[in-house]
């Protein structure tokens, strides 16, 4: 995965929150309103989608062998 | 009955009791001699009935105790019994009526080898807490949503079973690492510094909270968790750790030494991960506050756009009404140009009018005055200078007396000479 997605719903939802912010106190212009209000979003959008399809990654790591898949019930 | 009063009835007027009330009277009085007491002793004839209590005898090399503990109480030990197992029973001094039997009837029970464990454990308790392992001020902060967690277990045990479970109904999107290690027995907690060392240390990606764990078990059975090179290795771990280690109510060396201590592996799994719902509440709250925002920038905008049209339009209506003035002013003017030449006119016409008449004036005081000769010359004045008079009667000077037949005699008339008037009586009227 790329490194946006290390952290992909805690960053996405702090900058989702500093949007919320700059709309609601900021005396944003038209034009600036309308860019943080699609980047929000989008932002909204890419999060519902990711908690929704997120499943649960499992593995079982060990020192010599790395990384072996781990069989969950 | 009260005791008091069966020692005082002596002789014949004895008081006869009964069996049951003799070992009720029994029981309530050693219930409310003994106080709560710890007896140590060997566990024998140990039975388990389908009730559920336990029931054994303790006994030392000289004597023995019924014991009995019961289900609500067993439940929460530890410690299980079995004959030949020294061990320190907690509880409260009873009889049981039904048989005459004195009992115990035990609250706790401990293995007399976990004593010596007890007094490591608080010894090493109260040395690392000096050395301030313990100190608040170490303790690593949770992350709010952490990417990878490590869980340092057995991989067969429950706990990681129960961590699974908790993570995917609450955040399925946090990955998850196990790293399987022995939690009890020898050697144990040399593992447990290994896989700390080792989370450490890895990056593929790195971790960002550590869950280390174990069911409940004994004191023995716990004992790597209560270790001094599990409690260092912990706090040489750069990465969050959460300790949650046998029962609710036990704490651990390595539940103090952890930057947060869980009372169970559930717990630990639910402290590191946020609930997937309340985030999907507050992306779907945000999201309102959004769509709430622009509409309102929108409409501001729109009304503010509206405003300017309409002031837009203004300069039309001031250019029809200064059209209208200046058509006004332009009226205003020829009306004015076309007054001046009125009035030039009419000043012109009077002056004429003025010269005409004092022309006309000229010309008649002219002929006037040729006329007032002509006059004089005609004048009965000049024929007056020349010796004429001229007669009227008295009083009616209009009337001239041309015929002496007009008049009579002692007539009183006026006669006008050129200059001055003679007043006269007729005398003589002749023909």
């Amino acid at each position: 995965m790329t490194k946006q997605n290390h952290y992909p719903f805690e960053a996405s939802l702090r900058r989702l929150e500093e949007l919320v912010e700059q709309m609601e106190n900021g005396e944003l212009s038209l034009e600036a309103s309308l860019k943080t209000f699609e980047e929000g979003i989008k932002l909204t959008r890419e999060c519902q989608l990711a908690l929704k399809q997120a499943e649960q990654k499992v593995s079982l790591l060990v020192e010599k062998n790395g990384e072996q898949p781990f069989e969950t019930d | 009955m009260a005791l008091d009063n069966l020692s005082t009835n002596k002789g014949h007027n004895r008081a006869v009791i009964s069996v049951a009330n003799l070992n009720q009277m029994a029981r309530r009085l050693l219930e409310g001699e003994f106080p709560m007491i710890w007896v140590e002793g060997e566990i024998s004839n140990f039975v388990k009935p389908s009730s559920g209590h336990w029931y054994f005898t303790l006994k030392d090399s000289s004597a023995q105790v019924r014991c009995a503990m019961f289900r609500n109480r067993n439940q929460v030990q530890k410690v299980i019994p079995k004959d030949g197992l020294k061990v320190l029973v907690r509880g409260k001094i009873s009889l049981y009526e039904g048989r005459g039997d004195f009992q115990l009837l035990a609250d706790t029970l401990e293995d007399v080898g976990d004593g010596e464990l007890l007094r490591t454990f608080e010894e090493l308790k109260v040395k690392l807490q000096k050395e301030g392992l313990f100190d608040e001020a170490k303790k690593k902060s949770i992350p709010e949503l952490p990417a990878h967690v490590g869980v340092i277990t057995s991989p067969s045990g429950a706990a990681i079973q129960d961590i699974l479970n908790i993570l995917k109904r609450r955040f399925p999107a946090i990955k998850v690492s196990i790293l399987p290690v022995q939690v009890q027995g020898k050697g144990a907690e040399q593992k447990i510094r290994e896989a700390l060392v080792f989370a450490n240390n890895y990056t593929k990606p790195p971790f960002d909270v550590l869950i280390l764990t174990r069911g409940g078990g004994s004191l023995e059975d716990l004992y790597p968790f209560n270790s001094e090179i599990t409690a260092r290795a912990i706090g040489e771990t750069n990465i969050p750790i959460v300790s949650a280690v046998g029962h609710e109510s036990d704490t651990s060396i390595s539940d103090l030494a952890a930057d947060l201590r869980a009372p169970t592996p559930s717990a630990a799994a639910e402290l590191i991960s946020p609930d997937q719902y309340e985030w999907n509440y507050n992306l779907e709250r945000n999201k309102q506050r959004l769509n709430q925002r622009m509409s309102i920038v929108l409409k501001n905008n729109l009304a503010h756009v509206r405003h300017l049209k309409k002031r837009l339009q203004h300069p039309r209506q001031r250019l029809q009404e200064l059209n209208q003035r200046l058509d006004n002013l332009e009226l205003r003017l020829i009306n004015k140009s076309r007054f001046d030449e009125t009035k030039r006119k009419i000043e012109r016409v009077q002056q004429k009018l003025i010269d005409n008449i004092n022309n006309k004036m000229t010309t008649n005081n002219n002929h006037f005055m040729s006329l007032a000769n002509r006059l004089d010359t005609l004048s009965p004045l000049a024929t007056l200078k020349r010796g004429y008079s001229i007669t009227s009667p008295t009083g009616e000077r209009g009337k001239i007396i041309t015929n002496a037949n007009n008049i009579k005699k002692r007539d009183a008339i006026d006669i006008r000479l050129s200059t001055g008037i003679i007043s006269a009586e007729v005398k003589k009227i002749y023909d």
